[in-house]
């Protein structure tokens, strides 16, 4: 914040322009200036303009800096104020009484796009409250709440900005807006059933007595149909959860099997019935972002069995739209909300395409005719110790900015292959994009191109760096040179350990533990259980998970047979690969088929992967059969495994004796006690601790014997519970930090943050 | 002149127990003797009168000419080897351009050790392949080159045809066009791959490898209207489309479902992690034509030998950023990339 005031003579009246970065527009801070400063009786005027609110103010000193004071200790609970500058000179004559104008573009481009925010608590009391005018009315919004992000096309943010452009609010609604005193002073989201948007139902429901066409909707549900809603990013899929019959169809529709449905009850009252929630977890559900929450669930729970048939949690949400508050109270059953995606597909969000594509897999189509500009899936969190983990930082969350400590340059980053997101920067802004999906379909790859154009071209932004993955097959690495920058090819888990440095600000070498599934090394060769001693220009791999091979390379690990037995022959020998694939119930062909690729050497790829490794210890303890499997084998150890817990220490392997010693003990007491499914569960608790025992110390002592102080871990596999509390127990204590990711998802949808962070300090090293 | 080299390595009767020695490519009578006692015979009436130029004579317009390399490992597979490999290649390849191939020329590196009847057995059946295309062999050369200096042998195969009518080109390629393959999807490829250094893939499948110019040629004569035609040898049906869209500037969506792959590559494509899109085949075509001659042609193709697994599996749609996409029966979308060689080199 920099403040140039000058000296009032005799302390005479003065004038302040005062310009408010951060996030200042889309979240009531233009009424709320205006109010401040009608009360403090001072004259002037507020703008939104590029790079925030710009305020000019006469008044006496005093109240002049009262003006300031309260308006940063006072500000709209969503707003956030990142810089103020202010300057002063005399007071030049009558400013007027204090008002609003009309934004006004400027060459600085920076203010961030407001995230669209759940319904507020006033603007649902409205909508359940029969004497208002907007009873009912499933598109109410005010300054605090309602659609930003996907709705907004251009900056400044105002309404010809935004797809609302072609409802033009009625006189009412226009009288709201232009009074000081009502919530919606300057709302740009402001309509009502008069003039605003509207929902329809495709095709036409049979007739019932039902009055609007949330009730319709209701009355579908209730009748066990499954529907498509258009909601405030996207699609959802819906039907009743606690109807198995309903569930899994949808299930099958929408050929998703194993992982867990996301549910959305009406209240927190709800909610409890549901799942087991904490402090922190309640008040995650009652967030303003109101992303979906994993959490433990209730034995007593009403939810069909198809909801989560493999997972002790579940993810639930509360409503975010006036439509869903109107149809959860209707309901009044939790019901099921998935988005509307085919397997990795970016979620469906045009009425046309909801047509398409929908219509084999929902009986009913919701749709309205308010436009989605930007594609917005639900956000994911996960609570941890450490507090809230995003699992998927979407809906709610993007695009706000990742705020560093310096000033970067224009850096367009491109992120990975599967959960993909991308980034711009600006100034000190990361704008980490919301969730595109899996760029190997179609969609997400449109989504993915969509998204980049939308950003760069929202901040009139010409990327000086352009950071992709190392991945010849990435779409970002396929286009980095289309954008005129610098590319700059950042290795995967180099990535993971800058995106959790960026997060904290750390600059000085770190030792970087990346656990997940995969990430590109070279086309034979992936990593996924790396220790790497660096900082954001580079890195030196200093361990790794022992390497092995897996027959099929990537594709073949969808088989978790398959990649044991690249696991045991490579660290036990081809006698152990050969006796245990015996035992795997798939034909004599096909264990035949796999043997021979190891022992050729045709079509394997070589791998260090944790994931891939737990997925290999998975299938010996029997928690896999031989058909692939749609939930990763890894998380069924996890399951199997437990919450974590001390396991009789002398019966682990010895860390020390190194990741192979470690690795081949855990093999062989797999291989004796494995055949014995009762045994199942104590085994994968045992393997994990294993495992986490030798990750914790293999961290610890390379952190110690290269003199390094912080310890920072990333990767997917950062979500299992075992992995983080070893890890974070070593730390201890060693009396070491352990810096982990709180703000962007330690899974790939990370890596734009730390894509960012590396390519940043490549082209200061350069310069240099 | 290696030491040891005689003015005559064999008798007619001994080739089936001879092999290919240095001296064959660089000694004049040897060379000759190859010729004569090897090569001649095996080729039959196809093969050339000479060991040298050939001269044709033709009223043709527009010629077209092809050349292609061929490595394959190894060189003998089930469903063809080398040989025939060779001829159909060329021939196919004259045959996207809508040509009718008249002759080819072998050119044939032959590895120091190389059983002559592995020779033999080769060019008969690259005889055999130019027989069925009704082409002529019209000219071959043999060189020879030490132990480890090549890979028992490989071949660089030309051709040369003339077109009638207008040649088949990609830029011709519309939206809305439909887009036909004349067999099933990765036969070749994974017939090479199970042969491959003890690999057990524990299927049967034979290499589709045979020339297919007249499945192109005979729809054109049946009067079916065609846009452009693509072989689908390297990087199978993806790197062909790939190719085609990236001329027309256009996209092909691929119905998943519709793609004609046997039972036993898929098995084989799901074991080695490949789809059958990047596998290659050697007797197989993509075809491009208006949506309205696509049944007919269809019909005309399940009537011929080699066509009788033909089927529709896309379409053509106004450009997209994606070049070429696979629908699976869902609905949803998947990017087919262009294929990246490394993985499973040497498959032709």
């Amino acid at each position: 914040m920099q403040n140039v005031k000058a000296a009032a003579p005799g302390g005479g009246r003065l004038r302040r322009r005062m310009l408010v970065k951060g996030l200042v527009q889309g979240v009531g801070f233009l009424p709320f200036t205006y109010r401040l400063a009608a009360e403090l009786g001072l004259s002037g005027w507020v703008r939104n303009v590029n790079p925030g609110v710009l305020i000019l103010v006469e008044g006496e000193p005093r109240t002049l800096d009262t003006f300031e004071r309260r308006l940063t200790s006072e500000l709209p609970a969503v707003a956030r104020i990142d810089g103020l500058q202010a300057d002063d000179r005399p007071a030049r004559g009558p400013l007027g009484s204090f008002r609003v104008r009309r934004s006004r573009a400027w060459s600085e481009p920076a203010v961030p796009v407001a995230p669209d925010l759940a319904t507020c608590p006033e603007c649902a009391r409205e909508i359940a409250d029969p004497r208002d005018r907007r009873y009912r009315y499933p598109f109410t919004s005010c300054n605090v709440c309602g659609p930003r992000y996907t709705v907004v096309t251009q900056l400044p943010y105002e309404r010809t900005g935004t797809t609302l452009s072609p409802f033009q609010p009625c006189a009412r609604c226009q009288s709201e807006c232009d009074d000081p005193q009502s919530r919606r002073f300057h709302s740009q989201t402001i309509s009502c059933p008069e003039c605003g948007p509207a929902f329809w139902i495709e095709p036409s429901p049979p007739p019932s007595p039902a009055h609007d066409v949330v009730a319709e909707v209701a009355e579908l549900l209730l009748g066990g149909s499954i529907v498509a809603i258009k909601g405030l990013g996207g699609f959802h899929l819906t039907c009743l959860a606690d109807d198995e019959q309903a569930v899994s169809v949808l299930r099958r529709r929408k050929r998703r099997e194993g992982k867990p449905l996301p549910v959305m009850v009406a209240d927190l009252d709800a909610a409890e019935r549901l799942v087991h929630l904490t402090p922190t977890g309640r008040a995650l559900l009652l967030d303003r972002a109101a992303p979906i929450l994993l959490a433990r669930k209730r034995v007593t729970s009403a939810l069909a069995p198809s909801v989560a048939p493999d997972s002790p949690d579940c993810g639930l949400m509360l409503p975010h739209t006036p439509f869903h508050h109107l149809l959860l109270a209707d309901v009044r059953r939790p019901l099921v909300m998935t988005s509307a995606n085919l397997g990795g597909d970016a979620i469906v969000s045009c009425n046309e395409e909801a047509r398409r594509r929908l219509s084999g897999l929902a009986d009913y189509l919701v749709l309205h005719d308010r436009h989605i500009h930007v594609a917005c899936d639900d956000s994911v969190t996960r609570l941890e110790a450490e507090g809230p983990v995003p699992v998927r930082r979407s809906r709610g969350y993007a695009p706000s900015p990742i705020v560093l400590k310096r000033d970067l340059p224009p850096i367009l980053a491109l992120g990975g292959l599967a959960k993909a997101t991308v980034a711009v920067t600006c100034g000190r802004n990361v704008f980490v994009s919301q969730h595109l999906g899996d760029l190997r379909t179609g969609s997400a790859a449109e989504a993915f191109h969509h998204t980049v154009e939308h950003l760069l071209r929202l901040w009139d932004l010409r990327p000086e760096l352009v950071a992709h993955d190392l991945d010849p097959s990435s779409l970002g690495s396929m286009v980095a040179h289309q954008f005129g920058g610098r590319a700059i090819g950042v290795q995967h888990h180099h990535a993971h350990m800058a995106s959790v440095m960026a997060e904290h600000g750390v600059v000085e070498p770190v030792l970087g533990v990346c656990l997940d599934g995969s990430g590109f090394r070279s086309d034979d060769e992936s990593w996924g259980g790396e220790f790497l001693l660096g900082d954001a220009v580079g890195f030196q791999r200093v361990a790794s998970v022992p390497r092995f091979r897996l027959p099929g390379g990537e594709a073949g690990a969808r088989y978790a047979w398959r990649t044991a037995v690249g696991l045991l022959w490579d660290l036990l020998g081809p006698e152990a690969a050969r006796e245990w694939t015996g035992r795997v119930r798939s034909s004599q062909a096909e264990r035949d088929a796999v043997l021979s690729m190891l022992e050729s050497g045709v079509a394997c790829t070589g791998t260090t992967s944790l994931g891939r490794m737990l997925d290999g210890f998975a299938a010996i303890v029997g928690l896999c059969d031989h058909s692939p499997v749609q939930v990763q084998a890894a998380l069924r150890l996890e399951r199997a495994a437990g919450a974590p817990r001390a396991i009789d220490t002398p019966s682990l392997p010895d860390p020390r004796q190194g990741g192979t010693e470690v690795v081949r003990a855990v093999l062989r007491r797999l291989l004796s006690d494995g055949r014995d499914p009762a045994n199942a569960a104590a085994l994968a608790a045992w393997t994990q601790a294993a495992i986490s025992r030798w990750v914790a110390l293999t961290a610890t002592e390379l952190a110690a014997c290269h003199g390094i102080g912080q310890i920072v871990a990333s990767g997917g596999c950062l979500f299992n519970p075992w992995l983080r509390s070893a890890l974070r127990d070593a730390a201890r204590a060693q009396r070491l930090t352990l810096l982990l990711n709180r703000f962007v998802p330690p899974g790939d949808g990370g890596l734009t943050l730390g894509q960012v962070y590396v390519a940043s300090a490549v082209a200061e090293g350069t310069r240099r | 002149m290696t030491a040891g080299c005689t003015s005559r390595a064999f008798s007619p009767e001994q080739v089936a127990d001879a092999r290919v020695l240095l001296a064959h490519g660089s000694d004049g009578a040897l060379h000759r003797e190859l010729f004569d006692m090897v090569i001649a015979p095996a080729l039959g009436p196809v093969g050339p009168s000479g060991n040298g130029c050939a001269v044709e004579e033709t009223q043709a317009r527009a010629w077209a000419f092809a050349t292609d390399g061929y490595v394959v490992r190894p060189p003998f597979f089930p469903g063809g080897d080398i040989g025939r490999l060779a001829v159909s290649g060329t021939v196919n390849g004259l045959a996207t351009r809508g040509a009718r191939p008249a002759s080819v020329a072998l050119g044939l590196v032959l590895e120091e050790g190389l059983p002559l009847r592995d020779l033999s057995r080769l060019l008969r059946s690259a005889s055999a392949a130019a027989q069925e295309a009704g082409v002529r062999i019209a000219a071959i050369d043999t060189r020879v080159v030490e132990r480890g200096a090549a890979d028992r042998v490989f071949v660089q195969a030309s051709g040369v045809g003339w077109v009638d009518g207008e040649p088949l080109n990609a830029r011709r390629i519309r939206p809305g066009d439909v887009v036909l393959v004349t067999g099933t999807l990765g036969d070749h490829g994974i017939a090479v791959l199970g042969e491959r250094d003890g690999l057990r893939l524990g299927c049967q499948v034979e290499s589709d490898v045979a020339p297919v110019a007249s499945l192109v040629l005979g729809l054109r004569l049946a009067g079916v209207e065609l846009h452009a035609a693509h072989d689908l040898a390297g990087g199978g049906l993806a790197a062909a489309l790939h190719d085609l869209c990236a001329v027309a500037d256009q996209t092909v969506v691929l119905e998943e479902d519709a793609l004609p792959v046997r039972p036993a590559v898929r098995e084989a494509c799901d074991l080695l992690g490949l789809d059958p899109w990047m596998v290659a085949n050697e007797g197989n075509m993509a075809l491009v034509l208006p949506a309205a001659q696509a049944d007919a042609a269809v019909q005309w193709l399940h009537a011929q030998a080699r066509g009788a697994h033909a089927a529709r599996v896309g379409t053509v749609v106004a450009s997209r950023r994606q070049r070429v996409l696979s629908r699976n029966a869902a609905g949803g979308e998947r990017i087919v990339p262009m294929p990246r060689g490394g993985r499973f080199p040497r498959i032709c």
